[in-house]
């Protein structure tokens, strides 16, 4: 189920919320687990199975691992959970992508395809166990709490299917005990009605006009409708995955959770380094923490830190799908940090302009790596993008002036949303009546457009 | 009240979101439940509907949840008693649109008035009068359907036959393409430049002619296609319309618009040309996973469009012919979202209608 969904909204959150604040605070915790079970199960009504075995096994090695005394036996429970977790993963995610590649180097069906459906949600509850399993055996953490606080922790449903990757230190204490005020209930429905116009107004909008793009089909674009469509899509990207976080957000403080910031205005960043400090905030910080610091860092010589870099950055890409692009797309974020690091990091933090422009530049083209899944078609958008046009443009400049004139107002809202102007107007406007009348409108502008839609893209899909 | 009020100032926005959301339900709930009586009345009065569509009302009301909500709840509560079993009345209504023709060709085809009374046979076998061209089939196993919106009609309509001559651009001079967003595609890309479209995304049959979408240059003003046909005269009508509203109601009512349609294309344009087009298929992937908008209502609605041509005004132009894989669906390699077509295939399509024209009106 979406958050941006009216039976979400309208249905499964105020029961949810009701069933919440009626439970007296001991009882809030199963709450929260049986409804996110629940909500899970509303949309992987099979594998519910797979998410409740994880969180037995890894619990299961979570709790051996704090009784163990010696350094070798948790290891071999460290082992064992990641073992498990990233088998199922490899399983569920990279198995057929895995068997494709086999296949194509022994040049003969080798593997068969598994052709599973991806679980929802798997990469990130995964990564939330393997972060929680980690720190239990480094000793950052001393326990992994009671069953029910660990279960509550994996898949409560606010952050379940799209992250953010909360660490099991950041919400222990409050899943033993958590204050909840009226204030924290508004400000979390603030955020959550910010989120929701974010995926809905802004991205759900700008949406239509890069299926559109993809509609007329790559070969016949003209290079300032491909600069458009990547835009587009750079705004779509963003707006979904910043609201779906803010969403996020808003429901955990809701119920007294401070789950972690995602984004910082990413668009805003003055460098690819800058970026990813900006851009999926707890990925980034998994894989430092738990990839990158662990090999050595930046610790062990240029080579060395070299070689981490490349090897979190492919893993970045892999974890984002499994298919070529994605890795391409990654190690293009690998050569970047590594050149801004080497050579010109130091100027474009300097001149702000300048960071901002090879932001600008690089980041549609690298939205284009990761959301063309074929590697030809890959090839031609960038061609069309550079002004090679192989084939005949048929989306010329008639076009590009009707698209301007039906898709410009929001090009420039969405520009305008993804630099630090929302961020300081809601700061500004904090305990204002203002920011009432504005969430208000934005969420019920939202549930209309939802309603239009009725969860499908019909509305924005016209024949 | 002193709690109110302390409430109000911690959470204002949540109490604001529950009071409209309390006043939307209400507003919502009370006519929704007015509706379902007048749904249920409705049911009692249709005694002659079959069992199956009764059945189906429920199924065709989840349809309308998950699809187009208002549309087609609306359509359907309003309509079931006329979702007959069987083409009857369609059958009656190109009857009743052939005397016109038939009338009306023999002598003065801008004697519209006669469409007005049907039943009256006069014209079809007089004189030098053309005889009206039946469409073909390919036939096909009929598959069971269960859906209120269509049944399996077993036949694929072809294009009318004819001796059509080959064209240049000028030709499309005094043409005008009227469709919903695969004819806007046309008017797009199929490099046609100087000739007429009023094509609109979401455009149906049902709406076609009052749909004031069109900027007219001279008034400024918006309006429809119906006041355009009105005003201007046109030398070629080329229709392609019906994948919207393939979950609006039956293909009996949708012939009937059809139907309508073309009577009043005729009355005003009584010297044009009307080439009406197939509604163009769906991929296979969305012809497998979507219970409305599916290949097989397609053709449904395609067999009853090919029953209003006659050959003399109105030709029927298959140009599924031209897209379609083995199974006669859209080849899935021709479009990105199962529906519309890339850019660059939208040519054949314009080599097609240069190469099938009627080149003078039989008289």
């Amino acid at each position: 189920m979406l958050f941006s969904s009216i039976d979400f909204i309208f249905r499964f959150l105020p029961l949810f919320f009701l069933c919440y604040f009626v439970m007296p605070t001991y009882g809030r915790n199963a709450v929260l687990f049986l409804g996110s079970l629940v909500f899970y199960a509303l949309g992987e009504p099979f594998y519910i199975l797979l998410m409740l075995c994880s969180i037995l096994v890894n619990y299961g090695a979570a709790r051996r691992m704090a009784a163990a005394r010696g350094a070798a036996g948790r290891r071999v429970w460290l082992a064992a959970a990641l073992i498990f977790d990233l088998g199922a993963l490899f399983v569920f995610k990279y198995f057929d992508f895995f068997a494709a590649n086999v296949n194509a180097l022994a040049g003969r069906k080798l593997l068969p395809f598994l052709g599973l459906a991806l679980p929802l949600g798997i990469s990130f509850y995964t990564f939330q166990m393997i972060s929680c399993v980690a720190d239990l055996y480094v000793g950052t953490i001393a326990s992994p709490g009671t069953f029910l606080e660990f279960g509550t922790y994996v898949c409560m449903f606010p952050q379940l299917v799209a992250g953010p990757i909360v660490q099991y230190r950041e919400v222990s204490a409050q899943l033993k005990e958590r204050l909840l005020t009226a204030r924290q209930i508004e400000q979390g429905l603030e955020l959550f009605c910010l989120g929701l116009g974010s995926k809905v107004l802004l991205a759900n909008k700008i949406s239509i006009f890069w299926n559109q793009v993809q509609g007329i089909g790559f070969s016949s674009i003209s290079t300032p409708v491909a600069w458009m469509g990547a835009i587009a899509f750079s705004f779509e990207i963003y707006f979904d995955f910043w609201g779906y976080s803010l969403m996020a957000m808003g429901l955990g403080r809701m119920m007294g959770f401070s789950i972690p910031r995602n984004f910082n205005v990413p668009y805003m960043a003055r460098s690819a380094t800058d970026f990813w400090r900006r851009w999926h905030i707890t990925l980034g910080r998994f894989f430092r923490e738990y990839v990158y610091i662990p090999l050595g860092g930046n610790r062990r010589g240029g080579l060395r830190t070299t070689c981490n870099l490349f090897l979190v950055w492919a893993l970045t890409g892999l974890w984002h799908g499994a298919s070529w692009n994605f890795i391409v797309w990654g190690l293009g974020f690998f050569v970047l940090l590594v050149l801004e690091k080497n050579f010109y990091g130091r100027f474009l933090e300097r001149h702000a302009l300048f960071g901002h422009l090879y932001v600008w530049l690089l980041v549609p083209v690298s939205w284009m790596v990761f959301e063309i899944t074929d590697l030809s078609e890959l090839a031609v958008y960038l061609k069309q993008m550079a002004g090679i046009h192989a084939g005949e443009v048929m989306v010329g400049t008639e076009q590009l002036v009707r698209y301007l004139k039906d898709y410009g107002w929001l090009f420039l809202v969405c520009a305008l949303c993804a630099t630090w102007f929302p961020v300081r107007l809601y700061r500004a406007l904090k305990q204002t009546w203002w920011l009432v009348f504005i969430c208000l409108a934005v969420f019920w502008l939202s549930v209309y457009e939802l309603h239009q839609g009725a969860a499908n893209p019909f509305l924005y899909f016209r024949f | 009240m002193k709690k109110w009020k302390r409430a109000m100032r911690q959470c204002p926005l949540a109490i604001c979101i529950l009071c409209v959301w309390g006043v939307l339900a209400a507003g919502k709930y009370l006519p929704d439940l007015k509706q379902q009586a007048g749904q249920r009345q409705a049911q009692e009065n249709a005694q002659e509907v079959p069992e199956e569509l009764t059945a189906y009302g429920a199924y065709g009301g989840a349809l309308a949840a998950n699809r187009a909500p208002e549309l087609t709840r609306e359509e359907l509560a309003g309509k079931e008693p006329e979702l007959l079993p069987e083409g009857e009345p369609e059958e009656d209504a190109s009857a009743a649109l052939d005397d016109g023709e038939g009338a009306g060709a023999g002598e003065e085809p801008q004697e519209a008035s006669q469409e007005e009374v049907p039943g009256e046979k006069s014209g079809g076998a007089k004189g030098g009068a053309p005889e009206k061209v039946k469409p073909e089939y390919i036939t096909y196993d009929k598959k069971k359907t269960d859906s209120p919106y269509y049944t399996d009609p077993g036949k694929i309509p072809l294009t009318t036959e004819y001796d059509y001559v080959k064209v240049s651009d000028d030709y499309f001079d005094d043409a005008v393409f009227i469709g919903d967003s695969r004819m806007e595609g046309m008017e797009d890309y199929a490099g046609l430049h100087n000739t007429t479209f009023f094509a609109k995304p979401g455009l149906t049959v049902y709406d076609l002619l009052d749909d004031k979408f069109i900027k007219d240059a001279d008034s400024g003003k918006k309006v429809s296609i119906g006041d355009m046909l009105k005003r201007h005269t046109y030398g070629k009508i080329y229709l392609m319309v019906g994948i919207n509203e393939l979950g609006t109601g039956g293909t009996d009512r949708f012939a009937q618009a059809y139907q309508d349609v073309l009577q009043k294309l005729r009355k005003w344009q009584p010297d044009a040309v009307i080439y009406v087009h197939s509604i163009m298929g769906v991929s296979p992937a969305k012809d497998k996973s979507d219970p409305v908008f599916n290949n097989t209502n397609i053709r449904d609605k395609n067999y009853a469009i090919s029953k209003l041509t006659d050959g003399i005004h109105i030709f029927y132009f298959n140009i599924q012919q031209l897209f379609e894989d083995e199974n006669h669906a859209l080849a899935q390699e021709l479009t990105f979202d199962d529906v519309h077509l890339y850019a660059k295939h939208y040519a054949r399509w314009t080599d097609y209608l240069r190469e099938h024209a009627v080149e003078e009106k039989k008289q």
